[in-house]
């Protein structure tokens, strides 16, 4: 029997292309947007527009369309998370969350309910089969466009279960495909920013309008105040722009932030250096995993050789602080073929 | 074979009125403001739709406007630059309604636990400088009856200047709506819900209560509601309602035993299945359900997936389901519940109630125990 697959469609060129493939190899296609965010935007997720923009693709490739309204637990899991995250001073990744709690989990559960063999997502990774049976997330191809990063806590249950057509593609090249195959999305630019920030409000007017921001102070190492910030709260470890601190003798960056206090440490690059990094939460694509691995701290940073063991990560070579909050995400291997050993939570 | 029970959301277009309306846009066809013959013609025939809407509504035929549909109907009737605090409307309005009163700051009656919005509610907030009133005859989620005759009186009681509207939407296909609207000042109707055309309504209003105009230059509609009129629509709507008066009894005791016979197999068949609303407070038609242990968006997927139409609470733009501000406005606890509104119509069949008997409780079956 043909297997039935959900794809997750957002209105955007990547999740058109992936449900394009995904009929081409015959399986059973039902698109499905999934409505997240029903506060203001500009970024263009999530609007009627969008919705729009998927379902005329879908009309194109002749599969249904539906919509799911996932907005309460959206607002449940990661908005809400985003803001308690950055009033006890750390970075949140409300992308990841919402992989880890909705789209790979709420979705993923839904379509299971539903009588779906499979999902699919236009995200930039590829699922790897390895030989003992189990799946790994492994990189894109196009490494300017990979995500395996942010799909970094998907476990077997989901990655046994899961289609990611446009991993195997370079961007430059899909859109070409979606131009030729002429569906109505091939133009349209991709959306880069977190879906409920405003591009005019940022972060700033959104975290002031749920309980305000706290103004700060910046101090030297020495513990001298040098300057003032307006909201602690959009301060972040390893920061350099925005500090208007002047008349020092080296580049400053921000050391540490204490929120309870609204102080801003800022010193030279050399402070911001570190030999471990502890973390919190770790998730495993299999086992859980010691020993050696390359870990990578933001969406797009290096992955970088360090011993990873229950609670912390020695590095190889020491190096900048990573902002609590953030994900370091464990990889075997180097370059596309590298696959995801787990993830972790840096405190 | 498709299940079709969303006849509250639009009913198929009877064949009285796909008649009525083919040669209006073929041999027929012409503007009825024009002065020849065939311009004279649809004029009368315009004119004889409007006398048919009267007698259904209990209107003249001249206090008979036609629209582009019930929600314009209703902007219409709540006109525009109302005093804040001068517009009183039911907490479970149609959108169509409860967004233009609450530009205007306009106060909101709240419904009881049955989702009435009753006189005393609505009294609340009537004194002498009240200027419109709007509760609906029927409400479209729940297919609750609401006492609109009787808030009629007491407005006027109070406010003798006021205007006391009604949507009748829903309550056109179902109620004698000139003896159960008697006091009220404007009603709005809309002919897709009975088997018209979509995109046709009408706003009677009594004469001297004329709204503002919305759309202008043209001086159709008794300068009311400007642009040429659609006249092969409003030919169809007319026959729609003709036919309804015409088969009003028969269809209604149809309906009812179909609609009887639905919600007893529902609750026969699935666990802790209740009515919403209590049975001898709503239309026929209308078969509003808790189903506990599901929710409402896959259980609507899955019936679609059989072919099987049917609602939730309201639809927005996008096409998500929203959260039922009807339901809310009762103030009943439906957690762990999906709502489910089966709607009926002329055109509904026992093979239908049937399919529903047997697909309903096999996707609330699936769906069972999973709370996603």
């Amino acid at each position: 029997m043909t297997e039935r697959v959900l794809v997750g469609m957002s209105g955007g060129v990547d999740s058109s292309v992936a449900a394009a493939l995904l009929v081409d190899a015959g399986y059973d296609v039902v698109g499905v947007t999934m409505k997240l965010w029903g506060g203001e935007s500009d970024s263009g997720c999530c609007s009627v527009s969008d919705v729009d923009d998927a379902r005329w693709v879908a009309q194109q490739l002749g599969i249904e369309h539906h919509v799911f309204n996932f907005g309460d637990e959206f607002n449940e899991h990661v908005v809400a998370p985003f803001v308690d995250t950055h009033r006890t001073g750390g970075t949140p990744n409300p992308c990841i969350e919402c992989n880890r709690h909705i789209k790979f989990d709420i979705f993923f559960e839904r379509a299971s309910v539903l009588g779906f063999d499979q999902i699919a997502t236009g995200h930039y990774a590829r699922v790897a089969d390895l030989a003992d049976g189990t799946f790994r997330m492994q990189r894109s191809i196009d490494p300017l466009k990979d995500q395996s990063y942010v799909l970094h806590m998907l476990g077997q249950d989901v990655l046994s279960r899961l289609l990611l057509p446009v991993g195997g593609w370079h961007k430059p090249d899909l859109r070409g495909e979606a131009q030729k195959r002429g569906l109505l999305t091939a133009a349209k630019p991709d959306s880069q920013d977190v879906c409920f920030i405003t591009k005019e409000g940022g972060r700033e007017a959104f975290l002031d309008a749920r309980g305000g921001l706290s103004p700060g102070v910046i101090v030297t190492e020495a513990g001298d105040q040098v300057g003032t910030v307006p909201a602690t709260e959009l301060v972040t470890i390893g920061q350099r722009k925005g500090l208007n601190v002047s008349g020092m003798s080296e580049p400053q960056f921000v050391t540490d932030v204490n929120l309870r206090e609204s102080i801003v440490t800022i010193g030279p690059r050399r402070s911001l250096r570190v030999d471990e990094t502890t973390f919190t939460q770790p998730v495993w694509s299999t086992e859980s995993f010691t020993g050696e691995a390359r870990v990578q701290a933001s969406a797009h940073g290096t992955a970088l050789l360090a011993d990873v063991q229950n609670d912390r990560v020695t590095w190889r070579e020491p190096r900048d602080r990573i902002a609590p909050g953030q994900s370091l995400v464990f990889y075997e291997g180097d370059g596309n073929d590298a696959t995801v050993i787990g993830g972790a939570i840096a405190t | 074979m498709s299940t079709y029970l969303d006849h509250a959301a639009s009913s198929p277009l009877r064949p009285e009125a796909l008649e009525a309306m083919m040669p209006w846009f073929t041999d027929h066809h012409a503007n009825p403001t024009a002065s020849h013959r065939r311009g004279r013609r649809a004029r009368q025939a315009l004119d004889d739709a409007r006398a048919v809407i009267g007698e259904a509504t209990g209107f003249e035929r001249g206090e008979i406007l036609f629209t582009g549909g019930g929600t314009e109907s209703d902007n219409l009737a709540i006109g525009r630059g109302h005093p804040p605090g001068t517009v009183v409307v039911g907490a479970t309005e149609h959108p169509a309604i409860l967004e233009p009163a609450e530009r205007q700051g306009g106060k909101v009656a709240q419904a009881n636990a049955h989702g009435v919005v009753d006189v005393a509610a609505v009294m609340e907030h009537v004194d002498d400088a009240t200027e419109v009133v709007s509760v609906m005859a029927v409400n479209n989620e729940l297919g609750v009856i609401q006492p609109v005759s009787d808030i009629a009186d007491a407005v006027h009681a109070v406010a003798p200047n006021a205007l006391v509207h009604s949507d009748a939407v829903q309550a056109l296909p179902w109620l004698d709506l000139a003896a159960a609207t008697v006091g009220v000042d404007m009603l709005s109707v809309t002919g897709h819900k009975l088997g018209g055309p979509q995109g046709v309504g009408a706003v009677a209003v009594r004469d001297g209560s004329m709204p503002e105009p919305m759309l202008v230059g043209g001086g159709q509609e008794r300068e009311r509601r400007a642009g040429t009129q659609n006249v092969a629509g409003i030919v169809g709507f007319a026959a729609a309602v003709q036919a309804a008066m015409n088969d009003r009894e028969e269809r209604l005791a149809r309906i009812d035993r179909l609609a009887e016979r639905l919600l007893s197999g529902l609750m026969t068949s699935i666990d802790g299945l209740r009515p919403t609303v209590p049975q001898d407070k709503r239309v026929q038609g209308i078969v509003h359900v808790l189903v506990p242990g599901v929710q409402s968006e896959p259980l609507l997927f899955l019936l679609d997936q059989q072919d099987m139409a049917c609602s939730a609470a309201s639809s927005c733009a996008s096409g998500a389901q929203g959260a039922s501000h009807v339901l809310s406005a009762m103030d009943l606890d439906t957690s762990g519940c999906a709502p489910l509104r089966l709607s009926l119509g002329w055109s509904t069949t026992d093979e239908e109630i049937d399919t529903a008997l047997r697909l309903i409780p096999q996707a609330v079956e699936q769906l069972g125990g999973v709370s996603l």
